[in-house]
Protein backbone atom coordinates (compact mmCIF):
# COMPACT_ATOMS: atom_id res chain seq x y z
CA UNK A 1 0.00 0.00 0.00
CA UNK A 2 1.50 3.57 -0.68
CA UNK A 3 3.79 1.61 -2.35
CA UNK A 4 5.72 0.17 0.44
CA UNK A 5 8.06 -2.26 0.18
CA UNK A 6 6.14 -5.15 1.62
CA UNK A 7 6.95 -8.46 3.34
CA UNK A 8 6.38 -11.38 0.54
CA UNK A 9 3.81 -13.72 1.94
CA UNK A 10 3.72 -17.39 1.16
CA UNK A 11 0.54 -19.31 -0.76
CA UNK A 12 -0.42 -22.77 -0.14
CA UNK A 13 1.56 -25.42 1.86
CA UNK A 14 5.18 -24.72 3.18
CA UNK A 15 7.60 -26.31 1.77
CA UNK A 16 11.57 -25.96 1.87
CA UNK A 17 11.57 -24.39 -1.70
CA UNK A 18 9.19 -22.39 -0.99
CA UNK A 19 10.78 -21.17 2.19
CA UNK A 20 14.12 -20.57 0.59
CA UNK A 21 12.44 -18.53 -1.69
CA UNK A 22 10.71 -16.26 0.54
CA UNK A 23 13.94 -15.83 2.47
CA UNK A 24 16.13 -15.02 -0.81
CA UNK A 25 13.14 -12.56 -1.37
CA UNK A 26 13.08 -10.81 1.97
CA UNK A 27 17.06 -10.05 2.25
CA UNK A 28 16.98 -8.86 -1.08
CA UNK A 29 14.39 -6.32 0.29
CA UNK A 30 16.16 -5.85 3.42
CA UNK A 31 19.21 -4.89 1.86
CA UNK A 32 17.94 -3.61 -1.15
CA UNK A 33 19.33 -5.60 -3.75
CA UNK A 34 18.27 -7.38 -6.40
CA UNK A 35 17.24 -11.31 -5.79
CA UNK A 36 19.20 -12.68 -8.29
CA UNK A 37 22.30 -11.12 -6.43
CA UNK A 38 21.57 -13.39 -3.59
CA UNK A 39 23.70 -16.31 -2.73
CA UNK A 40 22.24 -18.60 -0.35
CA UNK A 41 25.51 -19.90 0.75
CA UNK A 42 26.51 -16.88 1.98
CA UNK A 43 26.16 -15.17 5.75
CA UNK A 44 23.81 -12.82 6.67
CA UNK A 45 26.10 -10.74 8.00
CA UNK A 46 28.06 -10.65 5.19
CA UNK A 47 25.27 -8.61 2.96
CA UNK A 48 25.29 -5.75 5.66
CA UNK A 49 22.03 -7.08 7.72
CA UNK A 50 22.42 -5.35 11.12
CA UNK A 51 21.37 -7.29 14.32
CA UNK A 52 18.37 -4.93 14.25
CA UNK A 53 17.20 -6.01 10.76
CA UNK A 54 17.90 -9.57 11.54
CA UNK A 55 15.47 -9.53 14.19
CA UNK A 56 12.82 -7.92 12.21
CA UNK A 57 13.53 -11.06 9.45
CA UNK A 58 12.99 -13.51 12.42
CA UNK A 59 9.55 -11.21 13.58
CA UNK A 60 8.50 -11.85 10.08
CA UNK A 61 9.73 -15.15 9.93
CA UNK A 62 7.58 -16.52 12.55
CA UNK A 63 4.04 -15.09 10.83
CA UNK A 64 5.48 -17.76 7.99
CA UNK A 65 6.11 -20.29 9.77
CA UNK A 66 3.65 -20.06 12.28
CA UNK A 67 5.29 -19.92 15.43
CA UNK A 68 7.96 -18.27 18.08
CA UNK A 69 11.18 -17.79 16.82
CA UNK A 70 14.05 -16.66 18.71
CA UNK A 71 15.22 -13.08 17.46
CA UNK A 72 18.74 -14.27 17.20
CA UNK A 73 17.75 -17.52 14.60
CA UNK A 74 19.60 -15.84 12.11
CA UNK A 75 22.83 -15.47 14.12
CA UNK A 76 22.13 -19.53 14.89
CA UNK A 77 22.05 -20.29 11.12
CA UNK A 78 24.27 -17.77 9.09
CA UNK A 79 22.97 -18.60 5.14
CA UNK A 80 19.86 -18.97 4.14
CA UNK A 81 20.86 -22.74 3.17
CA UNK A 82 21.75 -23.21 6.78
CA UNK A 83 18.41 -21.76 8.21
CA UNK A 84 16.30 -23.15 5.46
CA UNK A 85 17.39 -26.58 6.21
CA UNK A 86 17.12 -25.91 10.06
CA UNK A 87 12.85 -24.99 9.35
CA UNK A 88 12.44 -28.19 7.46
CA UNK A 89 13.87 -30.39 10.31
CA UNK A 90 12.23 -28.05 13.28
CA UNK A 91 8.91 -28.01 11.18
CA UNK A 92 8.78 -31.23 8.92
CA UNK A 93 8.50 -30.13 5.99
CA UNK A 94 8.61 -31.66 2.72
CA UNK A 95 12.22 -31.15 0.08
CA UNK A 96 9.84 -30.16 -2.76
CA UNK B 1 21.30 -14.97 20.31
CA UNK B 2 22.56 -18.34 21.57
CA UNK B 3 26.20 -17.23 20.12
CA UNK B 4 27.11 -14.82 23.09
CA UNK B 5 25.79 -17.81 25.62
CA UNK B 6 27.87 -19.97 25.28
CA UNK B 7 28.82 -21.37 28.79
CA UNK B 8 32.47 -20.85 29.52
CA UNK B 9 32.33 -21.51 33.22
CA UNK B 10 28.97 -23.33 34.40
CA UNK B 11 27.69 -22.34 38.07
CA UNK B 12 27.76 -25.26 40.29
CA UNK B 13 24.07 -24.14 40.66
CA UNK B 14 23.63 -24.46 37.10
CA UNK B 15 25.39 -27.95 36.68
CA UNK B 16 22.89 -29.24 39.38
CA UNK B 17 20.12 -27.82 37.88
CA UNK B 18 20.49 -30.09 34.13
CA UNK B 19 21.27 -33.03 36.44
CA UNK B 20 17.65 -32.08 37.67
CA UNK B 21 16.36 -31.49 34.53
CA UNK B 22 18.26 -34.77 33.32
CA UNK B 23 16.70 -37.54 36.04
CA UNK B 24 13.03 -36.26 34.73
CA UNK B 25 13.74 -37.08 31.18
CA UNK B 26 10.33 -39.18 30.04
CA UNK B 27 8.13 -38.46 33.37
CA UNK B 28 4.66 -37.87 32.76
CA UNK B 29 4.46 -35.06 35.36
CA UNK B 30 0.88 -35.00 35.36
CA UNK B 31 0.46 -38.22 36.37
CA UNK B 32 1.19 -37.50 39.57
CA UNK B 33 -1.74 -35.00 40.10
CA UNK B 34 -4.96 -36.75 40.86
CA UNK B 35 -8.01 -36.58 38.15
CA UNK B 36 -9.96 -35.39 40.41
CA UNK B 37 -8.47 -32.09 41.11
CA UNK B 38 -8.74 -31.01 37.09
CA UNK B 39 -12.61 -30.85 37.79
CA UNK B 40 -13.90 -27.36 37.98
CA UNK B 41 -16.83 -26.48 39.83
CA UNK B 42 -18.71 -23.22 38.38
CA UNK B 43 -19.76 -22.31 41.61
CA UNK B 44 -16.20 -22.21 43.42
CA UNK B 45 -15.27 -20.34 40.69
CA UNK B 46 -18.17 -17.39 40.81
CA UNK B 47 -17.35 -17.55 44.47
CA UNK B 48 -13.80 -16.45 43.63
CA UNK B 49 -14.76 -13.98 40.99
CA UNK B 50 -17.47 -12.33 43.74
CA UNK B 51 -14.97 -12.19 46.65
CA UNK B 52 -12.61 -10.34 43.67
CA UNK B 53 -15.08 -8.07 42.28
CA UNK B 54 -16.34 -7.11 45.86
CA UNK B 55 -12.97 -6.02 46.89
CA UNK B 56 -12.34 -4.28 43.53
CA UNK B 57 -15.51 -2.08 43.88
CA UNK B 58 -15.93 -2.14 47.62
CA UNK B 59 -12.56 -0.02 47.65
CA UNK B 60 -13.30 1.93 44.89
CA UNK B 61 -16.65 2.67 46.70
CA UNK B 62 -15.19 3.41 49.91
CA UNK B 63 -12.38 5.99 48.29
CA UNK B 64 -14.93 7.93 47.48
CA UNK B 65 -17.70 7.62 50.18
CA UNK B 66 -14.93 8.47 52.39
CA UNK B 67 -12.79 10.81 50.69
CA UNK B 68 -9.95 10.97 53.11
CA UNK B 69 -6.65 11.78 51.31
CA UNK B 70 -4.65 9.70 53.23
CA UNK B 71 -6.97 6.81 52.77
CA UNK B 72 -6.68 7.18 48.33
CA UNK B 73 -2.76 5.07 48.61
CA UNK B 74 -4.43 1.96 51.16
CA UNK B 75 -7.61 1.94 49.28
CA UNK B 76 -5.92 2.05 46.10
CA UNK B 77 -3.95 -0.77 47.30
CA UNK B 78 -6.92 -2.83 47.97
CA UNK B 79 -8.71 -2.17 44.89
CA UNK B 80 -5.51 -3.25 42.99
CA UNK B 81 -5.31 -6.87 44.82
CA UNK B 82 -9.13 -6.79 43.89
CA UNK B 83 -7.88 -6.11 40.49
CA UNK B 84 -5.38 -8.64 40.28
CA UNK B 85 -8.04 -11.04 41.63
CA UNK B 86 -10.15 -10.26 38.56
CA UNK B 87 -6.97 -11.35 36.13
CA UNK B 88 -6.06 -14.43 38.38
CA UNK B 89 -10.35 -15.24 37.84
CA UNK B 90 -9.09 -14.39 34.05
CA UNK B 91 -6.44 -16.38 34.08
CA UNK B 92 -8.67 -19.25 34.71
CA UNK B 93 -11.07 -18.69 31.78
CA UNK B 94 -7.81 -18.67 29.61
CA UNK B 95 -6.73 -21.98 30.65
CA UNK B 96 -10.33 -23.31 30.20
CA UNK B 97 -10.75 -24.26 34.67
CA UNK B 98 -13.07 -21.70 35.67
CA UNK B 99 -15.49 -24.10 33.29
CA UNK B 100 -16.09 -26.42 31.03
CA UNK B 101 -18.08 -24.07 28.43
CA UNK B 102 -15.40 -22.26 26.58
CA UNK B 103 -17.97 -19.36 25.21
CA UNK B 104 -18.84 -18.75 29.46
CA UNK B 105 -14.46 -18.48 29.97
CA UNK B 106 -14.10 -16.75 26.83
CA UNK B 107 -17.29 -13.99 28.34
CA UNK B 108 -16.42 -13.84 31.86
CA UNK B 109 -12.57 -13.91 30.59
CA UNK B 110 -13.00 -10.50 28.91
CA UNK B 111 -15.15 -9.04 31.36
CA UNK B 112 -12.20 -9.51 34.22
CA UNK B 113 -9.93 -8.20 32.71
CA UNK B 114 -11.71 -4.85 31.17
CA UNK B 115 -10.63 -3.08 34.41
CA UNK B 116 -6.90 -3.28 32.81
CA UNK B 117 -8.36 -2.37 29.31
CA UNK B 118 -6.35 -5.91 28.33
CA UNK B 119 -7.77 -7.94 25.85
CA UNK B 120 -8.25 -11.13 26.97
CA UNK B 121 -7.66 -13.51 23.98
CA UNK B 122 -4.31 -11.39 23.22
CA UNK B 123 -3.56 -11.79 26.72
CA UNK B 124 -4.54 -15.53 26.60
CA UNK B 125 -2.52 -16.54 23.49
CA UNK B 126 0.93 -14.47 24.81
CA UNK B 127 0.57 -16.47 28.41
CA UNK B 128 -0.32 -19.78 26.45
CA UNK B 129 3.55 -18.81 24.85
CA UNK B 130 4.63 -18.55 28.08
CA UNK B 131 3.81 -21.74 29.40
CA UNK B 132 5.05 -23.29 25.97
CA UNK B 133 8.20 -21.72 26.35
CA UNK B 134 8.80 -21.60 30.30
CA UNK B 135 12.33 -20.14 31.06
CA UNK B 136 13.27 -20.52 26.94
CA UNK B 137 16.22 -17.73 27.07
CA UNK B 138 15.25 -17.34 23.17
CA UNK B 139 11.52 -17.97 23.37
CA UNK B 140 10.06 -17.30 26.97
CA UNK B 141 7.32 -13.95 26.63
CA UNK B 142 7.60 -13.14 29.99
CA UNK B 143 10.76 -11.54 32.21
CA UNK B 144 13.23 -13.54 29.75
CA UNK B 145 16.68 -11.36 30.59
CA UNK B 146 19.70 -11.06 28.29
CA UNK B 147 23.30 -11.08 27.85
CA UNK B 148 24.58 -7.87 28.85
CA UNK B 149 26.35 -7.36 25.69
CA UNK B 150 23.60 -7.70 23.92
CA UNK B 151 21.92 -4.75 26.17
CA UNK B 152 25.26 -2.66 25.64
CA UNK B 153 24.11 -2.45 21.50
CA UNK B 154 20.07 -2.10 22.26
CA UNK B 155 18.77 1.54 21.20
CA UNK B 156 18.91 4.12 24.57
CA UNK B 157 15.19 3.57 24.53
CA UNK B 158 14.96 0.05 24.92
CA UNK B 159 18.12 0.12 27.35
CA UNK B 160 16.13 2.41 29.39
CA UNK B 161 12.59 -0.07 29.20
CA UNK B 162 14.88 -3.18 30.14
CA UNK B 163 16.74 -1.96 33.21
CA UNK B 164 13.94 0.14 34.84
CA UNK B 165 11.73 -2.65 34.85
CA UNK B 166 14.10 -4.69 36.30
CA UNK B 167 14.88 -2.31 39.39
CA UNK B 168 12.96 0.58 40.03
CA UNK B 169 10.44 0.22 37.99
CA UNK B 170 9.17 -3.28 38.39
CA UNK B 171 6.10 -2.27 38.39
CA UNK B 172 5.90 -1.28 34.92
CA UNK B 173 7.38 -4.80 33.81
CA UNK B 174 3.49 -6.12 33.16
CA UNK B 175 2.62 -2.32 31.51
CA UNK B 176 5.28 -2.83 29.13
CA UNK B 177 3.80 -6.50 28.36
CA UNK B 178 0.36 -5.02 27.66
CA UNK B 179 2.07 -2.44 25.44
CA UNK B 180 4.21 -4.88 23.72
CA UNK B 181 1.75 -7.53 22.91
CA UNK B 182 -1.72 -6.70 24.52
CA UNK B 183 -2.16 -3.86 22.05
CA UNK B 184 -0.09 -5.08 18.92
CA UNK B 185 -2.04 -8.28 16.84
CA UNK B 186 1.27 -8.60 14.87
CA UNK B 187 3.37 -9.36 17.81
CA UNK B 188 1.76 -13.19 17.09
CA UNK B 189 2.95 -15.72 14.45
CA UNK B 190 -0.68 -17.17 13.96
CA UNK B 191 -3.18 -15.86 11.64
CA UNK B 192 -6.03 -16.78 14.00
CA UNK B 193 -4.49 -15.47 17.56
CA UNK B 194 -3.56 -11.99 15.57
CA UNK B 195 -7.44 -12.58 14.22
CA UNK B 196 -8.29 -13.07 18.29
CA UNK B 197 -6.70 -10.40 19.48
CA UNK B 198 -8.12 -7.89 17.32
CA UNK B 199 -11.73 -9.16 18.39
CA UNK B 200 -10.61 -8.83 22.00
CA UNK B 201 -9.08 -5.41 21.16
CA UNK B 202 -12.43 -4.14 20.09
CA UNK B 203 -14.35 -5.33 22.96
CA UNK B 204 -12.25 -3.59 24.95
CA UNK B 205 -12.26 -0.60 23.06
CA UNK B 206 -16.27 -0.22 23.33
CA UNK B 207 -16.90 -1.92 27.12
CA UNK B 208 -13.63 -0.18 28.28
CA UNK B 209 -14.38 2.98 26.30
CA UNK B 210 -17.74 3.85 27.69
CA UNK B 211 -17.09 2.50 30.78
CA UNK B 212 -14.49 4.89 31.02
CA UNK B 213 -16.85 7.91 29.50
CA UNK B 214 -19.36 7.15 32.21
CA UNK B 215 -16.79 7.19 34.70
CA UNK B 216 -15.46 10.69 33.61
CA UNK B 217 -18.79 12.36 32.69
CA UNK B 218 -20.28 11.19 36.59
CA UNK B 219 -16.88 11.48 38.22
CA UNK B 220 -14.75 14.69 35.98
CA UNK B 221 -11.37 13.71 35.71
CA UNK B 222 -10.19 13.71 39.37
CA UNK B 223 -12.57 10.47 39.39
CA UNK B 224 -11.30 8.92 36.30
CA UNK B 225 -7.74 9.09 37.92
CA UNK B 226 -8.88 7.79 41.75
CA UNK B 227 -11.20 5.16 40.61
CA UNK B 228 -9.47 3.84 37.60
CA UNK B 229 -6.15 4.59 36.73
CA UNK B 230 -4.93 4.44 40.80
CA UNK B 231 -6.75 0.63 40.49
CA UNK B 232 -5.23 -0.25 37.33
CA UNK B 233 -1.75 0.96 38.66
CA UNK B 234 -1.85 -0.80 41.34
CA UNK B 235 -3.16 -3.61 39.79
CA UNK B 236 -0.10 -3.70 37.78
CA UNK B 237 2.01 -3.39 40.55
CA UNK B 238 0.76 -7.24 42.04
CA UNK B 239 0.66 -8.43 38.37
CA UNK B 240 4.91 -7.76 37.98
CA UNK B 241 5.87 -8.37 41.22
CA UNK B 242 4.30 -11.73 41.39
CA UNK B 243 4.87 -12.96 37.89
CA UNK B 244 8.52 -11.59 38.31
CA UNK B 245 8.58 -13.79 41.25
CA UNK B 246 7.23 -16.66 40.25
CA UNK B 247 10.56 -18.37 37.76
CA UNK B 248 13.10 -15.41 38.92
CA UNK B 249 16.21 -16.34 41.12
CA UNK B 250 19.60 -16.15 41.57
CA UNK B 251 20.10 -19.84 41.00
CA UNK B 252 16.73 -20.48 38.65
CA UNK B 253 18.11 -20.47 35.19
CA UNK B 254 16.67 -19.49 31.73
CA UNK B 255 18.15 -21.83 29.14
CA UNK B 256 19.64 -22.15 25.93
CA UNK B 257 17.30 -24.64 23.68
CA UNK B 258 20.30 -27.33 23.98
CA UNK B 259 19.69 -27.20 27.87
CA UNK B 260 15.86 -26.68 27.83
CA UNK B 261 13.25 -29.30 28.21
CA UNK B 262 9.76 -29.59 28.52
CA UNK B 263 9.62 -31.49 31.78
CA UNK B 264 12.05 -28.90 33.36
CA UNK B 265 10.35 -26.23 32.72
CA UNK B 266 7.16 -27.16 33.84
CA UNK B 267 8.87 -28.26 37.07
CA UNK B 268 12.04 -26.98 38.01
CA UNK B 269 12.27 -23.24 37.14
CA UNK B 270 9.44 -21.92 39.38
CA UNK B 271 8.75 -21.38 42.85
CA UNK B 272 6.16 -22.02 44.90
CA UNK B 273 5.29 -18.65 47.74
CA UNK B 274 3.45 -19.52 50.85
CA UNK B 275 1.57 -16.20 51.32
CA UNK B 276 -1.04 -15.32 54.67
CA UNK B 277 -4.29 -17.35 54.37
CA UNK B 278 -6.21 -14.80 53.29
CA UNK B 279 -4.05 -13.10 50.28
CA UNK B 280 -3.95 -16.92 49.07
CA UNK B 281 -7.58 -16.56 48.88
CA UNK B 282 -7.74 -12.87 47.29
CA UNK B 283 -5.24 -13.94 45.03
CA UNK B 284 -6.69 -17.61 44.06
CA UNK B 285 -3.61 -19.54 44.80
CA UNK B 286 -2.05 -17.73 42.01
CA UNK B 287 1.60 -18.21 43.98
CA UNK B 288 0.85 -22.27 43.92
CA UNK B 289 2.35 -21.82 40.49
CA UNK B 290 4.26 -25.60 39.59
CA UNK B 291 1.11 -27.27 39.54
CA UNK B 292 -0.72 -24.61 37.49
CA UNK B 293 2.52 -25.32 35.43
CA UNK B 294 2.25 -28.74 35.33
CA UNK B 295 -1.56 -28.89 35.33
CA UNK B 296 -2.70 -25.56 34.20
CA UNK B 297 -6.00 -27.32 33.68
CA UNK B 298 -6.29 -27.63 37.35
CA UNK B 299 -8.62 -24.84 39.33
CA UNK B 300 -7.53 -22.20 41.68
CA UNK B 301 -9.02 -24.21 44.70
CA UNK B 302 -7.42 -27.39 44.12
CA UNK B 303 -4.00 -25.89 43.50
CA UNK B 304 -3.09 -26.65 47.19
CA UNK B 305 -3.74 -30.17 46.93
CA UNK B 306 -2.19 -30.48 43.68
CA UNK B 307 1.36 -29.05 45.18
CA UNK B 308 0.51 -31.57 47.65
CA UNK B 309 0.68 -34.06 45.41
CA UNK B 310 3.50 -33.01 43.35
CA UNK B 311 5.66 -32.88 46.71
CA UNK B 312 4.64 -36.45 47.10
CA UNK B 313 5.86 -37.49 43.60
CA UNK B 314 8.97 -34.90 43.41
CA UNK B 315 10.06 -33.87 47.11
CA UNK B 316 13.77 -33.01 45.38
CA UNK B 317 12.33 -30.79 42.69
CA UNK B 318 10.26 -28.49 43.84
CA UNK B 319 10.93 -25.03 45.40
CA UNK B 320 8.04 -23.82 48.23
CA UNK B 321 9.44 -20.52 49.94
CA UNK B 322 7.95 -18.12 51.95
CA UNK B 323 6.99 -14.65 50.29
CA UNK B 324 9.36 -11.62 51.58
CA UNK B 325 10.63 -8.23 50.51
CA UNK B 326 14.28 -9.56 50.69
CA UNK B 327 13.28 -12.16 47.92
CA UNK B 328 11.87 -9.55 46.06
CA UNK B 329 15.22 -7.63 46.49
CA UNK B 330 17.27 -10.33 45.72
CA UNK B 331 15.90 -10.59 42.42
CA UNK B 332 15.94 -6.89 42.16
CA UNK B 333 19.23 -6.43 42.94
CA UNK B 334 21.06 -9.91 41.30
CA UNK B 335 18.56 -11.38 38.09
CA UNK B 336 18.83 -7.82 35.62
CA UNK B 337 21.20 -9.95 33.09
CA UNK B 338 21.76 -13.32 31.48
CA UNK B 339 25.04 -14.59 32.59
CA UNK B 340 26.88 -16.47 29.48
CA UNK B 341 30.20 -17.92 31.66
CA UNK B 342 27.51 -19.04 34.45
CA UNK B 343 24.43 -19.98 32.87
CA UNK B 344 22.64 -17.92 35.79
CA UNK B 345 22.70 -14.17 35.79
CA UNK B 346 25.82 -11.53 36.22
CA UNK B 347 27.20 -11.56 39.55
CA UNK B 348 27.91 -7.77 38.83
CA UNK B 349 25.41 -5.87 37.92
CA UNK B 350 25.58 -2.59 35.51
CA UNK B 351 29.06 -3.54 35.05
CA UNK B 352 30.84 -1.86 31.95
CA UNK B 353 31.19 -4.68 29.38
CA UNK B 354 33.56 -4.24 25.97
CA UNK B 355 30.96 -4.28 23.40
CA UNK B 356 32.16 -7.53 21.28
CA UNK B 357 33.42 -6.77 17.86
CA UNK B 358 30.90 -5.95 14.52
CA UNK B 359 31.43 -9.23 13.24
CA UNK B 360 29.64 -10.64 16.12
CA UNK B 361 26.82 -8.34 16.56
Amino acid sequence: MFGRNRTATIDGPLTHEKLRSWLIAELARMVKIDQAQVDTAKPFQAYGLDSRAAVQVSGALEKVVERRLSPGILFDHETIDELADHLVGELQLERG
Amino acid sequence: MTKFVTLTDPDPRFTEFIEKSNTLEGAKLAAAIPKEYVQPSLARGLLGLAASLSVYVGAIVAMAVLDRWYLVVPLAILAGLGGWGLHCIAHECGHGSFSRNRRLNFVIGHLTLVHLLYPFHAWRHVHNLHHAHTNSLELDTDWAPIPEAVYHRMALRDRMIYISVRTWAVWGGTIHHWLQSGLRPSYFPKREMRRDARRSMAFVAVVGGAYLATLTYFTGWQGLLLYFVAPWFATHVWFSITTLMHHSAEDIPYLTSEHWTRNASKLLVTTDFVYPRWLLFLTHNISLHTAHHVSPAVPFYHLGKAQAALLQAYPEMMRVEKASARKLWNILRNCRFYDPVSGLYSTRPMRRVVPQQKESA
